[in-house]
């Protein structure tokens, strides 16, 4: 069996705890994670996605409940170490890109590797290598602000990869990509869990971009209303099994 | 909701970018009252009344040109602080006329926060020009011996003021009526976080350009034989380049720097990037900040036997340097609100809080090392000189010195703070999407 890398047991996130009008965002989730797992986490919006892999990645920290990384809690961790697991284990890919704009391409995607306190050579050798990989190299001494979108988002992947990350942590990563932009990219996720057994927990809002996934949690009111396994199953008629959880959850707001 | 309620609510809601405008206005009106004493007041005018009678009549004493000139540059600066204070509001005007206010209504809203804010600044900036008025009344009195009342008021230097004031704003609302008129909705939705704008020099000279002027006019200053005049020019000419040292030199320097030495260290890899968008984002203040501290320290060496005109440029001096500066912190600051996400997207890469605290440290101190070393170079070396050729004394260099050390000193604490907590308050309140 796989070894667990995560486990979020009953995890609640109330925001404005101590205020007139607190929010719970998550209620009394759980869920493990187990290295080479592809979890796909889909609700409407505000539904509490982005909140659930916040608190899952350590981004967050939840009002109740556990989360365990390696068996450790992330309350009991210092700030080093959390932020070392960072670096060392995950690698972050959102909608927005989340480039660092006063870094070059090159820079953004060397500072996780910086953060690990690689020296300069092996830096720059990474750093081109994955570039490389992405055919980012004419990109490299430009800055976020002077590249497209798709260009953008292929850097943010090429830093998410560059320290060979255990765990990708993907918020909405095809948000703002064209078609296929973002197939390139999924297949390029699914290369990644396939064949180096890199976790993947992505949100999307898209079911054709979830069906690429091996799992999938739908999330509604900060709790989690349906599980569902990809198994033997196509990426076709896991596909349909998706759309159809979308389309009962859709269903529901019809009156008559 | 009407025009005049949605403006007042706005700018009660948006208080902070309202409360450092209207300070940087505040002082501004402080300083013109000021210098309108100088030139109003006829127990300051020694020197005219002098040439008058010898029948000198279309002189003008310098001090009244310096005066007018810093009443210039206060337009200029209460010009910057709007049309920065507007640059930052261009969203919610967006989100105004998307909600179909006509071109009129917007006007009236930006018109509304304006009066609402001089009216506020005037007052004060006046009784707070009266008050450090006697100061100089005192000053200016004692080197030419006059004995009236350090307390007296003319009334000309309050209405010039108050007609300099409304004018200025006034024109500044044509000009940002004018902006919001030509800009189309997306324009102006994005311009607050537009990247910054492309070379656009119509002749483009080689970067070296800049750098080797500043370190020739910096060699020509010291191996020539002093003379005041020799030093302003050669300061005037080598501080002129800082503006396109910071724009051009720099992000060469430190893009070198970065890849040779820096790219494995956490800290300065961030704080050097950042520390360049800072410079290039105020380097017209930093050249103007350069440019008028040189000069006016230049101006002070060579009015050293001349009390009326030596108090009015080390009055001058203080002024730009404070209100340089004010600016410089309120650009620094308001910059800074726009990097949260920078910062939450480090922390989300592994950075640790603390790390967060020692790159803005970092940054920050850069900063103002920089914007004070690059004219700095040529004043303190103007100065030494000045001072081993029994032009100036040991008292006077030392406290041009301090002064311009101690005022960036007090901006660094007061832009640090300011910076870190609209940046970081994010991280321990948790987690927001912008």
């Amino acid at each position: 069996m796989s070894k667990e890398i995560l486990n979020a047991d009953h995890v609640t996130k109330i925001y404005g705890v101590g205020t007139k009008n607190p929010v719970t965002a998550l209620n009394d989730v759980s869920l493990k994670m187990y290295e080479g797992d592809f979890i796909c986490v889909m609700g409407p919006s505000g539904s509490g996605k982005s909140t659930f892999i916040n608190n899952l990645s350590t981004i967050d920290v939840p009002t109740k409940g556990h989360v365990y990384i390696n068996g450790k809690e992330v309350r009991k961790m210092g700030e080093n170490e959390v932020g070392k697991f960072r670096y060392e284990n995950l690698g972050f890919i959102f909608q927005e890109f989340n480039l660092l704009d006063s870094l070059t391409i090159f820079e953004n995607i060397a500072v996780p590797l910086t953060l690990a306190s690689k020296s300069i050579d092996e830096i720059s050798q990474r750093v081109k290598d994955i570039a490389s990989k992405l055919e980012l190299m004419q990109l490299l001494d430009k800055y976020p602000g002077e590249c497209s979108g798709g260009q953008r988002q292929r850097a943010a992947i090429a830093r998410a990869l560059v320290t060979n990350p255990k765990l990708i942590v993907a918020d909405e990563p095809t948000g703002n990509l064209d078609s296929q932009n973002s197939h390139d990219l999924l297949s390029l996720f699914k290369d990644l869990n396939d064949q180096d057994g890199v976790s993947i927990l992505m949100v999307t809002h898209d079911s054709m971009i979830a069906s690429y996934s091996q799992k999938l949690l739908y999330i509604k009111d900060g709790k989690i209303e349906e599980t569902l396994e990809r198994g033997d199953l196509s990426q076709k008629s896991y596909f349909h099994k998706i759309v159809d959880v979308n389309a009962a959850e859709s269903q529901k707001l019809f009156v008559d | 909701m009407g025009t005049l309620k949605f403006s007042l609510h706005m700018l009660k809601k948006e208080y902070k970018k309202s409360l450092v405008y209207t300070l940087t206005l505040m002082l501004t009106i402080a300083v013109t009252y000021i210098f309108f004493n100088i030139i109003d007041n006829p127990y300051l005018m020694e020197d005219t009344q002098m040439l008058v009678s010898r029948n000198i009549t279309s002189a003008i004493p310098f001090s009244t040109t310096l005066a007018f000139a810093i009443i210039c540059f206060c337009a200029f600066m209460i010009l910057f602080a709007n049309n920065f204070y507007i640059s930052r509001k261009t969203k919610e005007i967006a989100i105004m006329t998307m909600s179909g206010a006509s071109f009129l209504k917007v006007t009236a809203y930006l018109f509304y926060q304006n009066v609402v804010m001089t009216m506020i600044a005037m007052p004060l900036g006046i009784l707070m020009g009266m008050g450090c008025s006697v100061g100089v009344n005192s000053i200016i009195y004692q080197y030419l011996n006059e004995t009236s009342s350090i307390f007296y008021i003319p009334l000309e230097a309050v209405g010039s003021t108050i007609i300099t004031i409304v004018v200025i704003i006034a024109a500044q609302l044509l000009n940002a009526s004018g902006y919001v008129y030509r800009k189309d909705i997306a324009y102006l939705l994005t311009s607050e976080t537009r990247p910054r704008a492309e070379d656009v020099r119509l002749i483009r000279m080689s970067s070296h350009i800049y750098w080797m002027i500043y370190l020739l006019t910096f060699i020509l200053l010291v191996v020539t034989p002093y003379d005041t005049m020799n030093g302003i020019v050669y300061s005037c000419l080598g501080v002129f380049c800082i503006n396109g040292m910071i724009k051009y030199c720099f992000p060469i320097w430190f893009h070198k720097i970065k890849e040779k030495k820096l790219l494995s260290n956490k800290i300065w890899l961030i704080s050097l990037s950042n520390l360049y968008y800072s410079l290039k984002s105020a380097v017209n203040l930093i050249a103007i900040y350069g440019i008028s501290s040189c000069a006016l320290s230049m101006i002070m060496i060579l009015e050293q036997d001349s009390p009326r005109e030596m108090v009015t440029s080390t009055i001058g001096f203080i002024v730009a340097i404070v209100l340089i500066l004010t600016s410089i912190m309120y650009k620094y600051s308001m910059e800074a609100q726009t990097r949260r996400m920078f910062y939450y997207n480090l922390y989300k890469l592994g950075y640790t809080y603390r790390q967060l605290i020692s790159i803005i440290k970092r940054e920050v101190v850069s900063f103002y090392i920089v914007i004070i070393m690059l004219p700095f170079l040529f004043i303190g070396t103007s100065l030494i000189l000045a001072y081993i050729n029994s032009y100036v004394s040991l008292s006077f260099l030392i406290v041009i010195v301090l002064s311009q050390w101690i005022s960036a000193f007090i901006a660094g604490i007061f832009t640090y703070i300011s910076y870190k907590n609209s940046v970081l308050k994010v991280l321990k309140e948790g987690v927001h999407y912008e």
